[in-house]
């Protein structure tokens, strides 16, 4: 069974503190977790260097956060303990494969973001629909 | 004539403690403040993340081209680690702890540069 909380944003780099919360009042729901405010920043880095992906790419910066939507469902499941979260635009494709890493030698101004939603979670899959894209991101909790 | 020999240091450095998150909607403010300090004549900064609650790449990326303007001025940041246990990982897992110096308070980064 899974506590689900479902938010609808602007697609707006200013809005996505919002899922930043989301995120962190959803993980409240599992209690006894060990390093929990770890996990937590964790899960909310990659949720937002994705949303950030979908302003930026899909959205090409956000020129109408009114009609360019993120819809977020975020749900924790107790067995396997997991916090799963689905977030859908109406935006252009988007490859996340096509994202090589960062050459880890020396620092960059650019490139982290979804090698670091990548690093930090258990899965993430960006899939084309009908109407957009949907990614899926998934960290598995001890 | 007296036999002696004057090294005279003027560094001019500048302490940046974000108080509240660096994202990609408060990062390009930072990036703004970072380089107007830099091109007045500010050439050594330390960045003090010891109150940051958090960071993503795009505050990131403002670390990374205030360090290498900064070198290329001939001075240098140096980093006050953040006390987020998750942030500092994060900092280690892209390398830049190799690559940014690190001091444990915004004042012995300061006082680096002054023994200099």
């Amino acid at each position: 069974m899974a506590e689900v909380m479902k938010l609808d944003l602007p697609g707006s780099l200013s809005q996505v503190a919002h899922l930043r919360e989301a995120v962190a009042d959803t993980l409240r729901m599992l209690k006894g977790v060990e390093d929990a405010e770890s996990i937590c920043y964790n899960v909310q880095l990659a949720a937002q260097e994705i949303a950030v992906n979908i302003v930026e790419h899909a959205y090409k910066g956000g020129r109408d956060p009114e009609r360019q939507r993120i819809r977020a469902t975020l749900s924790v499941f107790q067995r396997p303990r997991r916090i799963e979260i689905e977030l859908r635009d109406s935006g252009a494709p988007f490859n996340p494969a096509a994202m090589p890493d960062p050459a880890l030698d020396d620092v960059h101004e650019g490139g982290y973001g979804v090698f670091l939603a990548r690093t930090l979670l258990d899965e993430l899959a960006c899939e084309r629909e009908s109407s957009g894209n949907c990614w899926r991101l998934i960290k598995n909790i001890p | 004539m007296m036999d002696l020999t004057v090294d005279e240091h003027l560094i001019r450095a500048a302490v940046i403690a974000p108080k509240s998150a660096i994202d990609a909607f408060s990062a390009p403010a930072l990036r703004e403040r970072i380089t107007n300090l830099l091109d007045s004549g500010v050439t050594n900064l330390v960045l003090d993340l010891s109150s940051t609650p958090f960071m993503d790449s795009a505050g990131m990326s403002v670390l990374v081209m205030a360090l290498k303007r900064s070198r290329m001025a001939g001075g240098n940041v140096r980093m006050v680690a953040p006390k987020i246990e998750a942030a500092n990982r994060i900092l280690k897992l892209t390398r830049f702890d190799q690559v940014f110096e690190f001091s444990a308070s915004a004042e012995e980064a300061l006082a680096v540069w002054r023994k200099a």
